[in-house]
Order: C-alpha cells, then structure tokens, then sequence
C-alpha cells in the first residue's frame, strides 16, 4: 500500500485537506460521474439530479452515520449573486446549502427554481382582491 | 397578547409567531452546541413540502445554520413572491440557450410540456 492510499484510509480529515477525485454511480439516478468538469475540487452533487449524499457532518469529515440521499429543495441566491441548491436529507431532513456546479443540468436547476413561483400556494382568488386593493388598473385576465 | 418587535424590520407582532409577518425574519436564539448565536433568519427560499404544504427556507446571517419554517397566513405575500422569485431574476446561464445547454451535456428533461403538438 502506498503512501497516499494509506492516509486516505487512516486520516480521517483526509478529505478535509485533500479533494476527492473517485469516479462513482449517482444513488438516485445512475448518472456515471467523474470529479473533473465541476469547475471545483469538490464535488457535491450529481450533475444530472443534482441529489447529493448525506456522509458529511462538517465539510469532508465523512462523520455522518444517515448516509441518506440528500435531494435539491430549492435555489437561493448567495450575496455575490451566484446560486446554491439547498438540499435536504430524505431520510433525516438536514439541511445543507452548496454551490452550484459548472456542468450541473441546467434544465433541472431551471425547475427547481420555478416550483414555488409556479405553484398556487399563494390564493389565486385573494391575490386578485390584493391587487385590485392595491388600485391595479386594467382587467386580470 | 404580548406583541414583540421584529429585530429586523421593526414591526410589532404577536409573540406567538414564529417569525415576523411582514419580512418573515426571526432571530436564531441558540444553535446546534446549545450556544446562543443571535443573529437573524432571513428568508432565502421557499419550497413546497409534502402534501402541497409551503414552507420558508430561512438561513442565519451570522453562522450560516438553515432551518425551515411553514409560511403562515398572514404572512406578506408581496414578500413571499419576491423571496420565491429571486433566483428567476438572477439565472447564472442564459436562459434562451437552456434547451440546448441541456442536450450539450445529455442530461434529462426539455421544454416540450410547454409548446402544443
């Protein structure tokens, strides 16, 4: 056994300092994935699903006993305008923001963000009272 | 009925609320170590759980912890569809050219839901 095999599996802050870089199967979708291409080190998430594992409790500790899929809830906007999925365990509902990925599938991001605007949460009916209160000129349709 | 002041927008609410009303913010009291933080909870997203129930994503300004929090009725609702449509106004790709970014890295899903056969 070399050197680094044997840090990476004796160190248990190994992938705290080091990123990285096996090829895996995603455990949602069965997207082959290779670490290059994320435009980062570290890759969080599956390109394709954007489902992510629970194994960190910090940041590359891999501490965590749930080992559950962590699935994309929703996008958020960070300060310096760049997105992050917040993910949350299926199985113990943690919660966990990340940074989006270069190569991540645009058309899921794209989904993820519009649910909430999409859904008729907010009702339709007392939405029109607002806006007809808030003096709106002209016919809804 | 005690009313409190919201930390962060000033506005007074019944302290029965999770969080205030008006700017949905709240203040995080203590984290995880049982260590009192303090910061404030600003609302950063919205999602639908289960059984069409919304929830609030609310994240620490201080520490960065994130918690969820149902969205109540009398929330502002002219404030809720400014949080939920944040991310829309800010795309980090173009959006005209998603179809084909898509097909670029053969990953799933398109628009054909959209358009009538």
């Amino acid at each position: 056994m070399n050197r680094e095999n044997k840090r990476r599996k004796y160190d248990k802050n190994y992938y705290k300092k080091n990123p990285c870089t096996d090829s895996f199967t995603c455990r949602n979708c069965g997207w082959p994935i290779v670490s290059a291409g994320a435009g980062s080190n570290h890759r969080n998430h599956c390109p394709n699903c954007l489902c992510s594992l629970h194994v960190d409790n910090e940041p590359g500790d891999r501490a965590s006993d749930c080992g559950g899929i962590m699935e994309p809830i929703g996008v958020w906007v960070r300060g310096d305008g760049e997105w992050a999925i917040i993910h949350r365990c299926r199985r113990c509902g943690k919660l966990s923001s990340n940074r989006i990925a270069a190569d991540d599938n645009p058309m899921k991001l794209m989904a993820l963000a519009m649910k909430p605007v999409v859904s008729d949460f907010l009702d339709r009916g007392r939405l029109k009272e607002m806006l007809s209160s808030m003096q709106s000129q002209g016919d809804l349709i | 009925m005690a009313m409190i002041e919201c930390e962060n927008c000033g506005t007074m609410y019944d302290e029965s609320l999770d969080h205030c009303p008006e700017c949905l913010s709240s203040v995080h009291e203590t984290n995880d170590d049982g260590e009192e933080c303090g910061g404030i909870f600003e609302p950063v997203s919205v999602w639908i759980k289960d059984k069409g129930r919304p929830e609030l994503i609310c994240r620490c300004q201080f520490c960065g912890a994130l918690k969820t929090e149902p969205i109540e009725e009398d929330d502002n609702p002219v404030t809720i569809m400014s949080i939920a449509s944040r991310p829309l106004a800010n795309p980090p790709f173009p959006v005209e050219r998603l179809q084909e970014l898509t097909d670029l890295m053969g990953g799933q899903g398109d628009m054909s839901g959209y358009y009538r056969k």
